[in-house]
């Protein structure tokens, strides 16, 4: 099989390639003009293609000879509407170009950062999603922006569709995860320590991904990407300062209905001082705030059966993985919780 | 009246911003080339119709004025088609390259009675009225000299001006990414010392491995009643838009990121308590300013766009009671010659 992906050097995408060669597929990957590839030290089969889709350029040629897309392509860098729009005229323009192609499959990432963490108590594949859902941020905006002109793209042109929604994906490079809490100072205060974090390790999320394009039968299908390890945040919180050697302080557990109290009242404060219009920074928006925060239950089930997903690597290995020959235990740097 | 929005970028959400909150204006419509772009546009401000096609925009919508935030090299046409079907039309900076377009839409402004006004937003913010206001009731005295000085980061991470991988349009300019800032310089000067006599203007590459032909910029403007000293910088940090207006009987220093007005003056009183009284003034000032500055952040406020909105609904009201449009087309072209004389400096 042949495989496009965007965003092939980007975090996800460098192990999403890796794991496409290693099961045997050839792979197209598209970067951005001046990325930088040395490092990814990709073996002379995969065909490196620079484009940037938000300048279109010449995106038809990208699909000939392809069998499936693997659109994993989004803007990053910048203040929520860079982040959505680059992420949005990006994807217009690449299903554009794939409408002329004889291309007739898509494997799309997406996130939970879609779901309204207002309304979801056990999160799952039907969980209700945001709508509308520009306050939730430009990049919850973004993907479900992606995932609606998939959709209708998928519909007009027949094609078949399969969404990933993977939970906060971490590993080397990206340890330092927003839905563990937040650091001031040498305090690392873990919010709401006892809940299971929506995690996939990058290497696991890759595997998921190189099956979902392997599997015909995923057409219409969203599955969420969770490696199930039940990992809590104070487990995680206390692996990093253990582990990495950029982590460094003491962990504070604060349960979550305190600092959501908090949050509560900041709006309650803001709402009497300037109504509707007041502006508060996205830790203290709701929405924002629970898509990190919010204690739910996660079922895996869905991607268990259809995809007949495990994630491969066990916590313990993806922490080998992502903090190798750094500092052990050190039992005056690290306040048990 | 019926407002509709041409170009779904980044500053096209100030405008729809401004709209969604103006009494006696609604949005009719969004156009952008980009379906999704105009869509969320739409559906996030509450628009009721969207479009790629700009002429459909005009002849299903029907809107009494039109927002032209598109790039500037597309300003000309849209809006000689909007003036031409019969609406206002408030065009974001600049509003043309060229002195005969300029001139053309103006003409065709006033053959069909209608308002064309480019976005001078600074000039409408609470600071530089102020100021105006002070001039004009006596007790700021005469204008000698102003200094406008922007400093931006943006050859910084991140910045859109120097990604590689999507070379930003206004590369291809006269003046580089700095042509996207002339505007605001140039009518900020103009505003205090009147259409330019003279200009010495320099030019500077400091980052030789950036892509920006120039990223610093300074110009020495004669104006018919004053100067005026012009300046951009990529490298002076932290960021900041300061005005700084020397009149001959009080000296204002003012910013536009925070919401600073700090002023000295001449007193009454022993003279040698004058910098005293001053400082204690000057002191006060940065405090509100401080204070001030979160206190619009928290609240929602346009922060420093708050001369956009002043000038749309000024823009709309002179458009509905049939006045003169609250940036005169003679003020329009005399922004426009200087910022001409400016990048023909960058040529010698």
């Amino acid at each position: 099989m042949k495989v496009l992906v965007t965003g092939a050097n980007g975090f996800l995408g460098r192990e999403v390639v890796a794991a496409l060669l290693a099961r045997g597929h050839e792979v197209r990957a598209l970067v951005r003009p001046a990325a930088k590839l040395e490092r990814l030290d990709w073996p002379d089969e995969v065909e490196v293609q620079r484009v940037d889709l938000r300048a279109g350029g010449d995106l038809e040629a990208a699909f000939q000879g392809i069998d499936v897309l693997c659109h994993l392509a989004t803007t990053m860098v910048g203040d929520d509407f860079t982040i959505f729009s680059g992420t949005v005229l990006g994807t217009e323009r690449l299903l554009d170009a794939m409408a002329k192609s004889q291309v007739r499959r898509i494997v799309l990432c997406s996130s939970f950062s879609t779901y309204d963490w207002l309304r979801v108590e056990t999160l799952t594949e039907d969980s209700p999603t945001l709508d509308p859902p520009y306050a939730a941020g430009g990049y919850a905006a973004a993907k479900l922006w992606q995932e609606r002109l998939a959709r209708r793209a998928a519909e007009t042109n027949d094609w078949k569709l399969t969404i990933l929604r993977p939970g906060f994906i971490w590993g080397e490079g990206n340890e330092d995860l927003p839905c563990v809490g937040q650091k001031v100072g040498p305090l690392n205060f873990v919010f709401g320590p006892w809940r299971q974090l929506a995690l996939t390790h990058v290497e696991n999320c890759a595997d998921a991904f190189a099956r979902a394009v392997e599997n015909e039968e995923l057409s219409g299908e969203v599955l969420n990407v969770d490696d199930d390890h039940g990992v809590t945040a104070s487990d995680f919180a206390r692996e990093r300062l253990r582990r990495s050697s950029k982590a460094r302080g003491i962990r504070v557990p604060l349960p979550y209905m305190v600092v959501r109290l908090g949050v509560w009242a900041v709006n309650l404060v803001s709402r009497g001082l300037f109504g509707e219009r007041g502006k508060l920074p996205s830790m203290f928006v709701p929405v924002r705030f629970d898509l990190r925060y919010k204690p739910v239950k996660i079922q895996t089930k869905k991607i268990e059966q259809k995809l007949s997903w495990k994630a491969p690597l066990s916590f313990e290995a993806c922490c080998d993985r992502t903090w190798p020959r750094e500092r052990r235990p050190g039992p005056a740097r690290v306040a048990s919780s | 009246m019926k407002a509709a929005i041409v170009g779904a970028g980044a500053i096209a959400r100030e405008h729809l911003g401004c709209l969604t909150r103006l009494e006696g204006v609604e949005l009719v419509g969004v156009c952008d080339l980009s379906p999704a772009l105009a869509e969320a546009s739409a559906e996030e401000f509450g628009a009721p119709f969207w479009t790629t096609d700009y002429e459909a925009l005009l002849a299903e919508r029907s809107p009494d004025a039109v927002h032209i935030t598109t790039p500037p090299q597309t300003h000309y046409p849209l809006a000689k088609l909007a003036l031409e079907k019969g609406c206002h039309v408030f065009v974001e900076k600049p509003i043309t390259f060229d002195p005969d377009e300029l001139a053309q839409l103006f003409a065709l402004a006033r053959e069909k009675n209608r308002l064309l006004v480019e976005d001078h937003n600074y000039r409408f913010n609470r600071p530089v009225q102020r100021i105006l206001e002070g001039i004009r009731d006596g007790s700021f005295g005469d204008v000698v000299h102003v200094d406008v000085a922007l400093h931006l980061d943006i050859l910084g991470p991140g910045s859109r001006y120097t990604d590689p991988n999507l070379p930003h349009p206004t590369l291809r300019l006269p003046g580089g990414a700095i042509s996207d800032f002339l505007t605001h310089l140039a009518y900020l000067g103009h505003v205090f010392v009147g259409p330019h006599r003279d200009v010495q203007v320099a030019w500077d590459k400091r980052s030789a491995d950036s892509p920006l032909p120039h990223d610093e910029f300074r110009a020495l403007v004669q104006g018919e009643r004053g100067t005026a000293l012009l300046a951009f910088s990529a490298h002076g940090q932290p960021d900041t838009f300061q005005l700084t207006v020397h009149g001959t009987r009080r000296r204002v220093r003012a910013s536009f990121f925070e919401p600073l007005f700090a002023t000295e003056k001449i007193r009454g009183g022993p003279r040698p308590l004058m910098p005293v009284f001053n400082g204690l003034s000057q002191a006060q000032a940065h405090t509100f300013a401080a204070l001030g500055g979160l206190w619009r952040k928290l609240s929602g406020s346009p922060m420093s766009y708050e001369g956009l909105y002043a000038l749309i609904e000024r823009f709309y009201a002179a458009c509905a009671r049939g006045e003169e449009a609250p940036i005169s087309p003679r003020d329009i072209e005399d922004v426009h010659r200087l910022i001409l004389d400016l990048v023909a400096g960058e040529a010698a």
